[in-house]
């Protein structure tokens, strides 16, 4: 399992788990679920959110908030 | 009797369409107020429908009926508490997102309200290959779904003649008294773990005070609990979705590639740059048009009265208080509606939230999200609905310091002073590329105005309040084609808004101006006019020249003169004289009042135009020293002074309603008018 935040743009991940309930409870209301496939589409310049898309939603998390996504890599 | 109607509650996720549909349904009859004890913006709309008068509440966007921002806590409250409760509650989902929009809807369901379902953007799931099964997924759901396109109004008709056929939806996922048992050592109920979700959003604040205390200590595992039950219904409506859709191949939606140049590093930012000087350019250049026409239009209808009934009292109100008022509102109609179309514009087309994201991360530094960017782009117009435009923010903190900082962005109201005050400054011919000198002056003004802005949003997150961290989670909608019909009545609402709100005071001030201008105490008027009169015949003068003696001697002894007079050593190391006193005075109610002041006060009752007050301006000598009153550094330090001072009665006025105490106000008073003091005290001293 590895943050977020280290996975690169173009790359496909698989959300498992985020330990910072408040966090998790707002990506579960917009459709973030643990299992749920993704791909990071694009780091925003300026050390920016990360923007990522499941095909249906693309949303945006800030870098400090994705060191706390637990995610697998995904091909 | 009116008939009571049917009251019908508009929920929804964000950024799909709640407010296109709501302007179909409701058109332009609608009115904003606030949600009773909350300072949560409450659009009310009605419409009749085969002899059925209804009404209509534009909830806040929100994914769930479990609040986790103030914006959500009211969606709960106004659905499920007191007087307020909906006859109906409408629900608008995404096609193409089907399963996340049934989120809020299956919360609604298992509380058993009364239901319909509005299915938009189908063209838009279409065209990313999802089909869906209206029909199947009606039996399935258990109430009316009913298929629209708000942006055209496609099923609109029909939508409205199916709010009549609303019932609780068959399709339960939770049996409410047991929702929370999923997880197993919590045995409170849905609605006490709504109760208490609510308390947790400081815009509740005393509302649920009677929370029980052993909630508290879970807080952690609450939050957990509660990401399980969004899960699970995830998961079911995903189940459910998967059987009334049909998925063709995964089809990659326009935008995606704009994207490329719109998020890019350097051309993003370019495009954004470019974007809003061609905003300050539309509405220095565009707007001067109309306003032309405007002081035209007024200037006709002056002569009109003039010509009626003998000269008296009555008409010299008319002619020099309340005509002039109101042509001083007027006269920002065209500039706040090119204005407030570009921002719904910008809003509409789904770009504003790519500038968030732009954004987020410069805006995070001084203690602000990527959201503040709404309330300080729109500040740019007016700070009134700028700071209304707050209210879409989850942290009070946050809220605060944008309520406290949109002031120093430069409103729309300071405009007719930067550009009476810049034309004395640079000469108009003066050219700098493709841009005008006065233009790009302008556009430093504003950029001064964002540094001032900035700065002190800084100070106040380093020194303001504890740090707390909510969580920036922003969805990216689409890119779409702006609905004129949206742009339309927001132009509308926000301009008659500004007539309505800002214009009683202006046109009030104008009155009091015309009064404390033309009258002094006792026979002193009398007095200075008969003084004039010898002093004039004794040296010659013409008849012109005389009666512009007796305007300004009778200006000086008048009321307004005094108050001037009495200030002028105060505000003279700023290199400003009693008659800029005078005006700073009257234009605290707001700022573009400092024309017209000044327009009485140098023509004296004469036309107002502000070529012609311009040219009395620069001519203008200090009698005191021979020197002329408007040097560039007396009319540098009084720009620097207006781009800072508060200067604006309802400004304040929105803010005591937003923060509920007249402390942050006073703040923003003290603050922003020391601010005006200091910085023009160092233009002037430097250049003076």
């Amino acid at each position: 399992l590895v943050p977020l935040s280290s996975i690169r743009p173009k790359d496909h991940l698989t959300f498992i788990s985020c330990p910072d309930a408040l966090l998790a409870a707002k990506l579960a209301d917009i459709g973030m679920l643990p299992g749920s496939l993704w791909q990071v589409l694009q780091r925003a310049p300026l050390h920016g959110p990360i923007i990522m898309s499941n095909g249906q939603t693309q949303l945006c998390i800030r870098r400090e908030d994705a060191k706390k996504l637990l995610v697998e890599e995904a091909k | 009797m009116k008939k009571e109607s049917l009251k019908i509650s508009l929920v929804g996720n964000p950024n799909i369409g709640k407010s296109s549909l709501f302007n179909q349904l409701t058109g332009l009859h609608q009115k904003v107020g606030n949600f009773s004890g909350v300072t949560i913006e409450k659009k009310v709309g009605t419409f009749q429908h085969k002899g059925i008068g209804y009404e209509l509440t534009d909830l806040p966007g929100s994914y769930s009926l479990i609040p986790k921002s103030p914006d959500e806590a009211l969606v709960f409250r106004h659905i499920l508490n007191g007087s307020e409760i909906p006859n109906v509650v409408l629900v608008l989902a995404d096609a193409s997102n089907l399963a996340r929009n049934l989120l809020i809807f299956s919360q609604l369901a298992d509380l058993g309200l009364p239901c319909v379902l509005a299915l938009n953007m189908l063209d838009v799931a279409e065209k990313r290959g999802i089909k869906i099964n209206v029909y199947d997924l009606e039996v399935r759901l258990g109430c009316p779904v009913v298929p629209i396109n708000a942006r055209t109004g496609m099923g609109i008709e029909q939508l409205k003649s199916r709010l009549s056929e609303a019932k609780s939806p068959d399709f339960k996922l939770f049996d409410i008294r047991h929702a929370l048992q999923i997880q197993d050592e919590y045995q409170f109920s849905f609605s006490e773990w709504l109760s208490w979700a609510v308390n947790r959003s400081e815009i509740t604040k005393g509302d649920f005070s009677g929370i029980p205390e052993w909630l508290n200590k879970w807080t952690v595992d609450a939050d957990l609990a509660l990401a399980k039950e969004t899960v699970y219904r995830h998961r079911a409506l995903k189940i459910l979705e998967e059987r009334v859709t049909l998925f063709e191949k995964n089809k990659r939606e326009f935008g995606y590639r704009f994207d490329r140049i719109a998020m890019h590093p350097i051309w993003g930012y370019g495009l954004m740059l470019t974007i809003l000087v061609l905003v300050f350019e539309s509405i220095f250049k565009l707007a001067e048009i109309p306003m032309n026409l405007i002081e035209v239009g007024m200037g006709y209808v002056k002569s009109i009265v003039d010509q009626m009934g003998p000269p008296g009292l009555v008409k010299k109100l008319i002619l020099e208080g309340v005509l002039p008022g109101i042509e001083g509102v007027v006269i920002f109609v065209p500039q706040i509606a090119i204005l407030f179309s570009l921002i719904s514009l910008l809003e509409e087309s789904g770009y504003m939230a790519r500038v968030m994201v732009l954004l987020d991360s410069g805006m995070k530094k001084i203690g602000l999200s990527g959201r503040a960017v709404v309330p300080l782009v729109s500040g740019v117009a007016c700070a009134v609905p700028a700071i209304m435009a707050t209210r879409s923010m989850s942290s009070s903190r946050e809220r605060l310091i944008a309520i406290f900082v949109t002031p120093l962005m430069s409103c729309s109201a300071r405009l007719p002073v930067f550009t009476l005050l810049i034309a004395m400054l640079v000469p108009g011919e003066a050219i700098l590329g493709p841009f005008s000198l006065q233009g790009l002056t302008l556009f430093g003004v504003y950029l001064i105005g964002l540094l001032g802005a900035v700065v002190t949003a800084l100070v106040m997150d380093k020194w303001l309040m504890k740090k707390e961290s909510i969580p920036f989670v922003l969805e990216i909608p689409p890119y779409q084609v702006p609905h004129w019909r949206n742009i339309w009545i927001s132009v509308v609402q926000k301009s008659s808004a500004f007539v309505f709100q800002a214009g009683k005071i202006i046109l009030a001030i104008s009155i009091i101006l015309w009064f404390m201008s033309s009258f002094g105490p006792g026979n002193s008027m009398d007095f200075v006019e008969k003084e004039s009169l010898e002093f004039a015949r004794k040296s010659g003068l013409t008849e012109k020249e005389t009666n512009d003696l007796i305007s300004s001697r009778k200006l000086e002894i008048s009321y307004a003169g005094r108050a001037g007079k009495w200030i002028e050593p105060a505000i003279a190391p700023l290199g400003f004289d009693w008659k800029i006193g005078v005006a700073l005075i009257t234009s605290f109610a707001a700022r573009e009042v400092f024309v017209g002041t000044m327009a009485v006060l140098y023509a004296a009752g004469d036309q107002e135009e502000t070529t012609l007050l311009r040219e009395r301006m620069t001519q203008a000598i200090n009698p005191k020293t021979g020197k002329s009153v408007f040097t560039g550094a007396t009319v540098a330090s009084l720009l620097v002074f207006y781009i800072f001072a508060m200067q604006c009665m309802s400004t304040l006025a929105v803010s005591y309603r937003e923060t509920g105490s007249w402390k942050w106000p006073l703040l923003q008073l003290i603050y922003m008018t020391g601010l005006a003091f200091a910085a023009s005290f160092a233009v002037y001293q430097v250049f003076g």
